[in-house]
């Protein structure tokens, strides 16, 4: 039965579930179909279920709800804040970008609202699910959309072949969790987390649970774009519409790492071996995004990688984990407040890109860069913002909450990867002032391309995200906080 | 009542900044007034400090009660560790804030001359640059330290990539890539400390108490002796490309070279400061046993920096080549000073780093006036200025006496004090020897330097390859002429001070050894 107070804890559930189905209905009953009224819905769906979420967080809610297949913990609400700036930032700037760049599509304007809405709502669920079941449905729900997203680009080759890429390679990971899904329940006879977990022992580590478990852990892989089960992203990421690629690399990678957060660290004991698995994931991941984002000539590109990089940071936190202790905790609160930070600054940088590619039609390639930041300094100041704080240097978020990250493996023993992450966080600098190079120090072409028009959704959102990620600098305390009591609750 | 004052000079930059920028929507002409106005009312704001509210009596890190104007508000917490916003004054740091407000207004007052492109932006990220240097050398918290640390890198990268010469975009990767890569070098090497320490705060003074008591447990199977040396190494490395001692200096001709003269003047007056002032807060305060027991090597690494940027200066044609690399050696003074562990050695060493700071800035001045007034650096190109220029020349003249430690300058003092004091030094063996081999770089500066004067200044006019006219030569004579007004005020001012703390060292001394007599008590102490 369905009590009341299930139904308030995931009001901010709800709200999107409702705008987009208010966005549906208001599409069906209005000639002119400009897409404003949807975004305007949309965004208000999106702010409701924000004050929801950060009501729940404010009072401390943590709760189960519908025979505990979902919880309503700080664990889940604060992922659900991340997710829902990345998406606010998103919609804010779609109206323009939309219509600038895809003319003849605005009708469709309404679609992408939808589409982002359910998504978002796939990843709420993804982050509060407590069962086996609940996460696969939510992990579908968060990616049947997005594949119609990466795709909204259908006349265009790329984004077409990205799409189709995006569609097999998610089925196939689909697969992967399913199937190690059906093994958990064949060893243990329960979907639940905490079920789960206490009917797996060591004894399970080569057996069924054991085999569960990898395929789990290798179906979120591909969620979060980890090496080597990343091969679809970069061109995902280039195919989509910008704006899209920005949700996708923040919101949903986000939503991904929070379930296997949730699984790994509730459902399976760290006896099954998963440990290793995760270690050699997180080297492997953050060097490879690195290296591959050093050689790349197009910034959109370029930023695909370096979020494959960043998974690899964030995957330290569940690398270094040990059953329970402060230190987990520290390690697991750090990766979150990182996800955190990086919602605004790579969501900003990919924004920027949205801008300047797309909108202004400036070019893919670093050379097309060239000089943008003296026709737009609000722009260019943005990205150096974005920039340095991803390279984490220490005038962003991204500086503490890499720091916490490293922090946390060095306290739970694991300096040698904290020192692999410092190097790789060094290297990155190398590709990222590349941009800042093109876009302040080079002189622009003769024939360069003016810069048309300065959306204000857009400049909204990208500067939002600049203010957001440099604010986290000094304001990084209650985040970090938060986020460490959050683990803490879900560990205890 | 709530002490703001030193927050005030980190702020009032970065408010003059965004004034700047505001302004340029005004239109062309306003920026340079508006970052001087800014620049100046900081410099106010410091000297006011310095007289009235200051009161420091002691070493910050040491006696943390005895530094002035502390400020600290919580930042964060993490793995146990409390992270704050914690700045204080004491004397190393008063004197180098003084210096940067100084010279940094000086650099803009020169940007007047020599910048026109895209000025609204070059006097936005000087300002920004102040207040981070500014934020270096007060911060007593070591993750506030490193982040003003690390910031200072942006906004110079940027003047040098933008506004420099030709190779300006190689230059300031290069800068951009040794210094970040020492950073990181220098941040393992703390955080190693750190977290083998005792401690419940990231403050520099917890960090400096928990090493004294010896509160250091060895780390991964190595003893705590090994981890502090370690540490000790990385820090050095670290903060040695800064200075730079050699040879970790390969990156600083390039930078200044390239740089636009007022970028240089803050480069090598306060920039490599931060070096030495790192040296002397983490090495020598924090590790006084490790720094002693290395102290002959450390000693002998600065000669070799003395005497190799003395030769290498010596082989250069191009005048700001010079410069940089006799800054190379005037650095070096300072290390060896604080290898020699002495009241004077150490004192010495402080204030050859505000008395270089300021005849370095002079000095890059006037070569930026020459410059701007022949548009040729190269010594082979330039004679008889002296002639065409009288006043240029003067000041040529007077910063270059000033650099080989003429009495009456401030080089002077500040060479003696690194000089006596290293003579009686107990850390350093063979001290004598030491100091007679690093003595023998003064005879090298006077030596290239008279003869770049000599040419450059004297002889017959002459500015490109062409014979003089006296020589019968057909070439024209180009039209120089001496210094503007807005060349001249800022190098007179510098010149004045650089007098004044010639002859009454005091004025500054007394501040810095209030605070350096304790450090030098840590080791060898007494002389």
């Amino acid at each position: 039965m369905v009590t009341t107070a299930e139904l308030v804890n995931v009001a901010h559930v709800t709200a999107l579930v409702a705008a987009a189905f208010l966005v549906l209905v208001l599409d069906t009953f209005s000639r002119r179909k400009r897409g404003g009224a949807a975004l305007a819905v949309g965004f208000a769906g999106v702010a409701t279920s924000f004050v929801a979420t950060t009501f729940h967080l404010g009072a401390g809610t943590d709760a189960t709800a519908f025979a505990g297949t979902v919880a309503v913990d700080p664990f889940a609400l604060f992922f659900s804040v991340a997710v829902l700036i990345a998406t606010a930032l998103v919609l804010v700037s779609s109206t323009e970008y939309v219509g600038r760049v895809f003319p003849d599509r605005r009708e469709s304007l309404t679609e992408y609202v939808v589409l982002v809405l359910l998504a978002a709502t796939g990843m709420l669920v993804m982050a509060s699910a407590r069962s086996l079941v609940t996460a696969f449905i939510a992990l579908e729900l968060a990616a049947l959309p997005s594949y119609a997203l990466v795709a909204f680009a259908k006349d265009d080759g790329a984004g077409v072949e990205g799409g189709m890429k995006y569609f097999v390679l998610g089925a196939l990971s689909s697969a992967f969790l399913l199937y190690g899904i059906s093994l958990v329940y064949g060893a243990t006879g329960t979907f639940d987390f905490a079920g789960v977990a206490s009917r797996l022992s060591a004894a399970d580590a080569a057996g069924l649970g054991g085999l569960g478990a990898l395929f789990v852990l290798v179906g979120l892989g591909f969620k979060v774009a980890a090496f080597p089960f990343h091969v679809w992203a970069p061109d995902a990421y280039t195919g989509a519409p910008t704006p899209v690629t920005a949700f996708l690399s923040s919101a949903s990678k986000i939503a991904g790492f929070v379930l296997m957060f949730r699984v790994f660290t509730v459902a399976f004991p760290t006896s099954l071996n998963w440990l290793l698995a995760v270690q050699a994931l997180a080297v492997l991941t953050m060097t490879y995004g690195n290296f591959a984002a050093a050689v790349q000539s197009s910034v959109k590109r370029m930023l695909a990688y370096s979020s494959i990089g960043h998974a690899g940071y964030v995957l330290i936190a569940l690398a270094v984990f040990s059953s329970g202790g402060e230190d987990a905790a520290l390690a697991l609160g750090a990766g979150m407040s990182h996800l955190f930070v990086y919602a605004f600054m790579n969501t900003g940088a990919f924004l920027v890109v949205a801008l300047v590619d797309d909108y202004w039609g400036v070019g893919y390639e670093f050379e097309d860069y060239a000089g943008i930041a003296r026709q737009a300094p609000v722009v260019g100041v943005a990205m150096a913002v974005f920039m340095f704080s991803l390279a984490g240097l220490p005038t962003g978020g991204g500086f503490l909450s890499k720091l916490a990250v490293f922090a946390g493996a060095v306290r739970s023993g694991f300096w040698w990867l904290a020192l692999l992450g410092a190097v790789n966080s060094a290297l990155s600098l190398y590709y990222y002032s590349r941009v800042l190079r093109w876009m302040w120090v080079e002189e622009p072409e003769e024939n360069a391309p003016t810069l048309e028009g300065r959306p204000v959704g857009i400049y909204a959102a990208i500067l939002v995200a600049a203010v957001g990620t440099l604010a986290l600098l000094f304001v990084f305390e209650p985040v970090l906080s938060t986020a460490e009591a959050a683990a803490a609750s879900l560990l205890s | 009542m709530v002490l703001i004052w030193i927050t005030l000079l980190i702020v009032l930059p970065l408010l003059a900044a965004l004034a700047t920028v505001a302004s340029s929507r005004l239109g062309d002409a306003y920026p340079r007034y508006v970052a001087f106005g800014g620049s100046l009312v900081t410099l106010a704001a410091a000297a006011y400090v310095w007289l009235v509210p200051y009161d420091a009596t002691g070493n910050a890190l040491l006696s943390p009660g005895k530094a002035a104007l502390v400020e600290r508000v919580p930042w964060f917490e993490i793995g146990g560790y409390e992270v704050e916003y914690l700045v204080g004054l004491d004397g190393v740091s008063m004197p180098l804030v003084a210096l940067t407000t100084l010279l940094v207004t000086a650099a803009i007052v020169t940007a007047w001359d020599s910048v026109h492109e895209r000025e609204a932006g070059f006097y936005t990220l000087v300002l920004v640059l102040e207040s981070a240097l500014v934020g270096v050398f007060v911060a007593l918290d070591f993750f506030a330290f490193y982040v003003f640390w690390e910031a200072v890198l942006i906004p110079m990268y940027f003047l040098i990539a933008v506004w420099g010469g030709p190779r300006r975009k190689y230059a300031a990767m290069k800068f951009f890539v040794y210094t970040n890569i020492a950073s990181l070098i220098m941040f393992v090497g703390v955080i190693a400390l750190y977290l083998t320490a005792n401690v419940a705060d990231t403050s520099m003074m917890s960090l400096t108490a928990a090493l004294h008591d010896g509160a250091v447990t060895g780390a991964l199977g190595a003893s705590a002796e090994t981890v502090r040396l370690a540490a000790f190494v990385a820090l050095f490395v670290g903060f040695a490309v800064k200075v730079p001692v050699v040879p970790f200096h390969t990156w600083l001709p390039d930078a200044h070279v390239q740089a636009p003269t007022p970028v240089s003047v803050v480069l090598a007056g306060v920039l490599l400061k931060m070096g030495t002032y790192a040296l002397l807060r983490f090495n020598f305060t924090m590790l006084p046993e490790t720094a002693a027991s290395l102290a002959l090597p450390i000693a002998v690494v600065g000669v070799i920096s003395v005497i190799y940027g003395a030769l290498l200066a010596m082989a250069q044609t191009d005048l700001k080549r010079i410069v940089a690399y006799s800054s190379i050696s005037s650095m070096g003074y300072v290390v060896v000073g604080l290898a020699a562990y002495t009241s004077y050695a150490v004192g010495g060493a402080t204030f050859q780093m505000v008395s270089h700071g300021l005849i370095s800035g002079l000095m890059f001045m006037v070569v930026g006036v020459v410059y701007h007034a022949t548009g040729t650096r190269e010594v082979d190109e330039l004679s008889g200025i002296a002639g065409r220029a009288p006043f240029v020349a003067g000041v040529f003249v007077a910063a270059a006496f000033a650099y080989m430690g003429l009495p009456g300058m401030s080089g002077f003092p500040a060479e003696l004090f690194v000089f006596l004091g290293s003579m009686s030094s107990t850390t350093v063996p063979y001290a004598p020897v030491v100091v007679a081999a690093a003595m023998f770089g003064i005879v090298l500066v006077a030596g290239y330097l008279l003869f770049t004067m000599q040419r450059v200044l004297f002889g017959g006019f002459r500015v490109g390859r062409g014979k003089t006219a006296a020589d019968g030569g057909a070439e024209r004579e180009p039209d120089i002429t001496d210094a503007s007004a807005t060349e001249a005020v800022p190098l007179l001012v510098l010149l004045a001070v650089v007098l004044s703390l010639g002859l009454q060292p005091d004025l500054v001394y007394d501040v810095i050894q209030t605070s350096t007599d304790a450090v030098a008590e840590l080791a060898g102490g007494g002389g």
